[in-house]
């Protein structure tokens, strides 16, 4: 009885949230694979992948200024709420954390990671790195094989996805005229058939 | 009573001791690191601007750097002391780490950027050394501090405007899908003309 009284003692009180034990901890923060390529995570939004969960770090109004599509607006402060907890755990999800850079989402993904939060990652380079890379017209001739080739191909599509830009939606325009005029060559036919 | 200790005295002796091996087992258990800082509390440490040192101001502190081994070997600042990340939480670390705490010393983390430093630091301080901060910035190639560039920054480099053209285009694109079925109606005028 005396020894079951003392482990009771010893023992270490039941914590409220999960946690990671430091040294796993220190291991998952040497890890290259938390980071996701800004290309990766843009072929994943493009596809509309639905296990991917994009959690924007950044301040309200720049977040309503301009988000990834589907994103989801977290506060860096709130990162550990009940709430966001809940929104974290979603089995099934992987979590992309960004903010202008990789810094707040560096933060938030160790306390994220420290409360056992799985399948959670940060986009390299942040929103700024997915603008230059993505957004921000790149060299082609710097396409030395046909991979480089193959990714500044996806990067075009990329851009024209997000902004619009280039001249692809003009040449459809053009495209489209003829095909009106073959619908309109059919009226004459029915007039001479009407003619009996 | 008796009867039964005698008759068992062999099984009884060895669940004995086993619960002694057991508890002696538990209160000389290996070291395990604890978390000093709760969930409130780390949260704050996320946008704590007094625990970023500029580079005019390492005077006094003792600088660890957690790069690779190799990179250290190829330059370094003067007095500063290599840890790579994955020995940071090693004994002879820690001793390093009570030992400049005790002494009431400040440290200075650093890596090839501030984003290599973020995690292991916000992990130190999360384990209780507040006196451990973090470097503005990296040691490069080099051999010298540098400031991270704008970018690596949490300031937004993105153009908003750019990104608005999205809805325009989508706007132009419904217009003209809406063209074609236009065109069908003048078919059906002429068709009925025919009918005599």
């Amino acid at each position: 009885m005396i020894v079951l009284a003392l482990g009771l003692v010893v023992l270490p009180k039941k914590k409220e949230m999960k946690e990671t034990d430091p040294k796993v901890l220190l291991s998952a923060i040497t890890e290259k694979s938390r980071f996701l390529s800004v290309d990766l995570v843009t072929h994943r939004i493009i596809e509309n992948d639905p296990t991917l969960l994009l959690i924007d770090l950044r301040p309200v109004n720049e977040f309503k200024a301009f988000a990834l599509p589907g994103a989801i607006n977290i506060q860096p402060d709130s990162i550990l709420s009940a709430s966001t907890l809940e929104l974290l755990n979603q089995p099934g999800k992987d979590k992309v954390l960004y903010a202008n850079s990789d810094l707040t989402a560096e933060k938030a993904w160790l306390l994220g990671t420290r409360y056992s939060v799985y399948r959670l990652y940060i986009m390299k380079g942040g929103l700024n790195e997915w603008y230059n890379t993505i957004i921000k017209p790149g060299d082609a001739s710097l396409a030395a094989s046909s991979a480089d080739l193959d990714l500044s191909n996806f990067r075009n599509a990329a851009r024209q996805y997000f902004t619009g830009a280039g001249q692809a939606p003009q040449e459809q325009t053009t495209k489209k005229t003829p095909e009106k005029v073959n619908i309109i060559r059919k009226a004459p036919e029915a007039a001479s058939g009407g003619g009996c | 009573m008796n009867q039964f200790i005698k008759s068992n005295k062999l099984w009884l002796s060895l669940l004995g001791l086993a619960v002694v091996i057991v508890f002696l087992g538990f209160l000389f258990r290996p070291k395990t690191f604890d978390f000093k800082v709760n969930a409130d509390e780390a949260v704050k440490l996320m946008n704590e601007p007094q625990m970023t040192v500029s580079i005019n101001d390492i005077a006094g502190k003792q600088l660890i750097d957690i790069r690779p081994a190799e990179l250290f070997a190829q330059g370094h600042p003067k007095n500063a002391i290599n840890i790579p990340v994955r020995n940071l939480l090693d004994d002879e670390s820690l001793e390093l780490f009570d030992r400049l705490s005790d002494n009431g010393q400040a440290a200075v983390l650093y890596g090839s950027d501030e984003l290599q430093a973020t995690a292991p630091w916000l992990l130190l301080q999360q384990l209780g050394y507040q006196n451990i901060k973090i470097m503005k910035g990296g040691y490069t190639p080099n051999n010298e501090f540098k400031e991270p560039v704008l970018s690596s920054t949490e300031a937004m480099g993105l153009d908003t405007a750019t990104m608005k053209a999205k809805p325009m285009l989508t706007e132009i694109s419904k217009t003209e899908k809406k063209k074609p079925q236009v065109v069908i109606p003048v078919r059906k005028e002429v068709s009925s003309g025919g009918g005599c």
